[in-house]
């Protein structure tokens, strides 16, 4: 049975109609398929527990993990040849030690690096460190755990860096409101149609990576790259990044007709991951 | 003499009638009026608790009580109990003298009762050499009340008292008479627009109900009053339709009141509507 509230509670004060260039009505917040990945997202359900619980509840959602694929040698240690894994005190580093050659894997930059919290096939769940480690589980509630604890300290660092970039970014966007409007070159009008047609295939992925070539071009000619592209990070689930680049929208255009909606989007993803 | 004997016995009749009568009058008037919502206070919960008490250590020998885990698949009957205490908080029944049984009090706290639908019901408890004993249970969570089915009164007059507790603990916990009283005051602030902050909280609480995560949504909506009581009416209609969904249909119905106090000009058939269904709910 359809409970009613959902017509009825959501759409009495707000329709959240969003138009923008590209026609994102799809609802996020949940997980992504993307051919036989699916892509999750990590959540701060964890609010009230202290740093010395989290790191033994690490540790022992880790002892869980199937294997761990290392970047760096290029090796997978499954499970059984794991002797000892655990999460240290200085910021979250995992150490991995084998049985075969006593081998030490040791993953400092784990709390710098961003997270990818994907499933292959439905039977495959894998907390993805890029160009670190791959740590995959079968049972896909330890995966996501795992994600949440980790997310859960990396998390400050997150707002401190994304807070950081947005200090540099706002002398940038004066200058946008006082020089006018710059003129789009032949190069980046070539990658929006690129762009486009990605967006059209629901290859959110590619699309997002003509964009950021467009932005590099220029990162002032045109202020909805930003818009699309933080309504893109929100389809594939990386709402951090997509908060950031809404955010950078907003200080080169606060006074949008989209702005208010664009702030409302802001407070949507932060619901989501649970802030 | 005989004449004046029956006399009196008529007289005596038709005065209980006229009390009586009188009696469930004055209770029909309350429900229509306004004032069933003030004239209740802490002092309605003291009598309510007394009578409880009254009644429960009159029947004392009659009752047994059956305890059941959360999932009511394993009981056991600890039978009569031996003292029945009551306070503030909790109904407490105490086993003295069994040494073997391992519960020595049991308590059902009034908390516990604010949102749950409370009922007695038949069962047939057969016997394995034939003879069936017919029950009356009443459920409070994981605790049951039960008594011969030839003491049905009695059991329906403990829920009585109960649901006594549990309405004047729900009107001490949603105060309606002192919301319309605030309504009337801060008139004003009725045309406040919506701050930041709440709609914030606004949007929160939507993408939570998206995501099927109704206590978290609640939490929003609480936030979004917290900032102006009566600034978004729309707040309460949705916390109402969201504690349905948890099944606490009390909180729910007086959530839904608050929302018609706040709308009086505009149409709430459909939440009258709801109310109805809630109360059909409770009731049946």
């Amino acid at each position: 049975m359809k409970p009613t509230f959902r017509h009825y509670g959501i759409l009495l004060f707000l329709t959240i109609g969003f138009v923008t260039k590209q026609n994102l009505s799809a609802q996020t917040g949940n997980p992504v398929v993307n051919g036989d990945y699916t892509i999750h997202y990590p959540k701060l359900s964890n609010k009230d527990q202290d740093f010395e619980k989290i790191k033994s509840n690490l540790t022992t959602v880790l002892k869980r993990a199937n294997w761990i694929y290392d970047f760096k040698s290029k090796t997978e240690l499954p499970s059984k040849e794991i002797k000892e894994i655990f999460a240290d005190n200085e910021g979250i580093k995992i150490i991995a030690k084998s049985k075969k050659n006593n081998q030490i894997y040791n993953y400092k930059n784990i709390i710098d690096s961003t997270m990818v919290f994907y499933s292959y096939k439905n039977t495959w769940h894998y907390v993805n460190f890029p160009s670190l480690a791959n740590i995959g589980f079968s049972n896909f509630y330890d995966a996501q755990q795992l994600a949440d604890y980790i997310y859960h300290i990396q998390y400050p660092l997150i707002d401190k860096r994304r807070d950081s970039l947005l200090l540099i970014f706002k002398p940038i966007a004066k200058t946008y409101k006082t020089s006018g409007i710059n003129e789009v070159s032949q190069e980046q009008k070539a990658l929006f149609k690129q762009a486009d047609q990605f967006v059209k295939q629901n290859d959110f992925v590619e699309a997002i990576k003509v964009y950021n070539k467009a932005i590099n071009i220029n990162q002032l000619t045109y202020p909805e790259i930003y818009l699309n592209v933080a309504l893109l990070y929100a389809q594939i689930n990386f709402f951090d990044y997509a908060i950031y680049y809404m955010q950078k929208y907003l200080l080169l255009e606060p006074k949008a007709t989209e702005a208010r909606n664009a702030l409302d989007k802001i407070y949507e993803w932060e619901a989501i991951i649970g802030k | 003499m005989k004449i004046n004997n029956n006399f009196k016995i008529l007289v005596f009749i038709i005065l209980a009638f006229y009390f009586e009568n009188e009696q469930s009058y004055s209770q029909e008037n309350g429900k229509t009026n306004d004032i069933v919502y003030s004239n209740l206070n802490s002092n309605d919960f003291s009598i309510a608790k007394n009578n409880l008490l009254s009644t429960l250590t009159l029947n004392k020998d009659l009752l047994q009580i059956i305890v059941g885990n959360d999932s009511y698949n394993s009981v056991s009957n600890l039978g009569i109990p031996s003292e029945i205490r009551i306070d503030d908080q909790k109904v407490e029944f105490v086993y003295k003298d069994k040494k073997n049984n391992p519960i020595n009090t049991v308590a059902i706290h009034f908390t516990y009762l604010l949102d749950l639908k409370l009922k007695s019901y038949k069962l047939d408890n057969r016997q394995p050499n034939g003879t069936v004993y017919v029950e009356n249970h009443l459920k409070v969570g994981n605790v049951t009340l039960m008594m011969n089915w030839q003491y049905n009164v009695i059991i329906s007059s403990i829920l009585r008292n109960l649901k006594q507790i549990q309405d004047s603990l729900n009107n001490q916990r949603f105060n309606m008479a002192q919301f319309k009283k605030y309504v009337v005051e801060n008139k004003s602030a009725k045309n406040n627009p919506i701050s930041e902050e709440q709609r914030k909280n606004i949007i929160k609480a939507n993408t939570y109900t998206k995501l099927y995560e109704y206590q978290n949504a609640i939490e929003a909506y609480k936030k979004v009053l917290e900032i102006n009581q009566v600034n978004y009416a729309a707040a309460y209609f949705n916390l109402a339709l969201l504690s349905a969904e948890l099944n606490k249909l009390y909180t729910a119905i007086d959530y839904m009141e608050k929302y018609i106090v706040l709308n009086e000009s505009s149409d709430t058939s459909v939440a009258k509507s709801k109310i109805d269904e809630w109360n059909f709910i409770l009731n049946n």
